[in-house]
């Protein structure tokens, strides 16, 4: 539990600037703090350097404006790749046999649904790659409580 | 002028006495001592945060030390403005206290 303590400490720091991550470790240090209070004095900073952050308007702004919509188009159009090819994968690989390759008929069929889902697959990581990749770069919506809500918000949808 | 805070005046009283030797955890040791209270980090970084964005404090980081790991230290010195500060609660806190006694349990107007 104590050696958990520490790497929870650890990990949550990792989130503060590397100069006050290190300035905070060394006190740390330096008072003898035990892992609990380690983690309950790290949590503490983090918590108020992310709630100094959501002061602003730039976040809520983002998270309106770009965050939210992305998030929800994004992850719909998951759902709908998921659900569009979940029953013709259950149903080559629980009724697998050969004959999907040697009858040309069934093959055309295999080749048309791993084309399907490659096409869509592929069309989702280009699609959230620059979506991500533009919530994470561009200078209008530099916020990151806004970019953690997006990765967020995908990677809990994306289930 | 803006009124200080009572944590952030007892920061800037426990930066000026410990003078060169003010620095995050110092200060912590100082002030937990001298209110006989816990004193987070938390706490600590963003009221350094705070007054130094008011211009009454300045830190940088300083060298690092073998007792804590070969980590730097945030160093603290107080401003003029800062010291200026503090004079002003510190006056505001005797003047309210003049003529009122808190010895006992119960407080009394003396005079």
């Amino acid at each position: 539990m104590i050696r958990f303590f520490w790497w929870l400490a650890d990990e949550l720091s990792r989130t503060l600037d590397p100069g006050e991550r290190e300035a905070v470790w060394g006190d740390i240090e330096e008072s003898g703090d035990t892992a609990g209070q380690a983690l309950r004095n790290i949590l503490g900073l983090v918590a108020r350097r992310q709630a100094t952050l959501w002061k602003n308007w730039q976040p809520w702004m983002t998270l309106a404006l770009l965050v939210a919509p992305l998030g929800v188009m994004l992850s719909l159009a998951s759902r709908l790749v998921a659900y569009g090819n979940a029953l013709p994968l259950w149903m080559y690989f629980d009724n697998w046999t050969w004959t999907y390759l040697t009858n040309p008929g069934a093959r055309l069929d295999l080749l048309v649904s791993a084309e399907h889902l490659f096409g869509e697959c592929l069309t989702l990581i280009c699609w959230s790659w620059p979506a991500a990749f533009y919530s994470g770069s561009s200078r209008a919506v530099q916020s990151q409580p806004a970019r953690r809500c997006f990765v967020f918000w995908n990677c809990s949808h994306s289930y | 002028m803006v009124m200080l805070g009572e944590f952030e005046y007892l920061l800037l009283s426990s930066a000026v006495r410990l003078a060169e030797h003010a620095y995050g955890a110092s200060i912590r040791a100082e002030i937990e001592q001298a209110t006989r209270r816990r004193c987070s980090i938390g706490a600590l970084y963003t009221t350094l945060d705070r007054l130094e964005k008011k211009g009454l404090l300045k830190t940088w980081m300083g060298d690092p030390s073998p007792q804590r790991g070969g980590r730097a230290k945030r160093m603290v010195r107080v401003t003029a403005n800062g010291i200026r500060e503090a004079a002003a609660f510190y006056n505001a806190v005797a003047r309210a206290s003049r003529g009122v006694s808190w010895q006992g349990s119960r407080a009394k107007v003396l005079g």
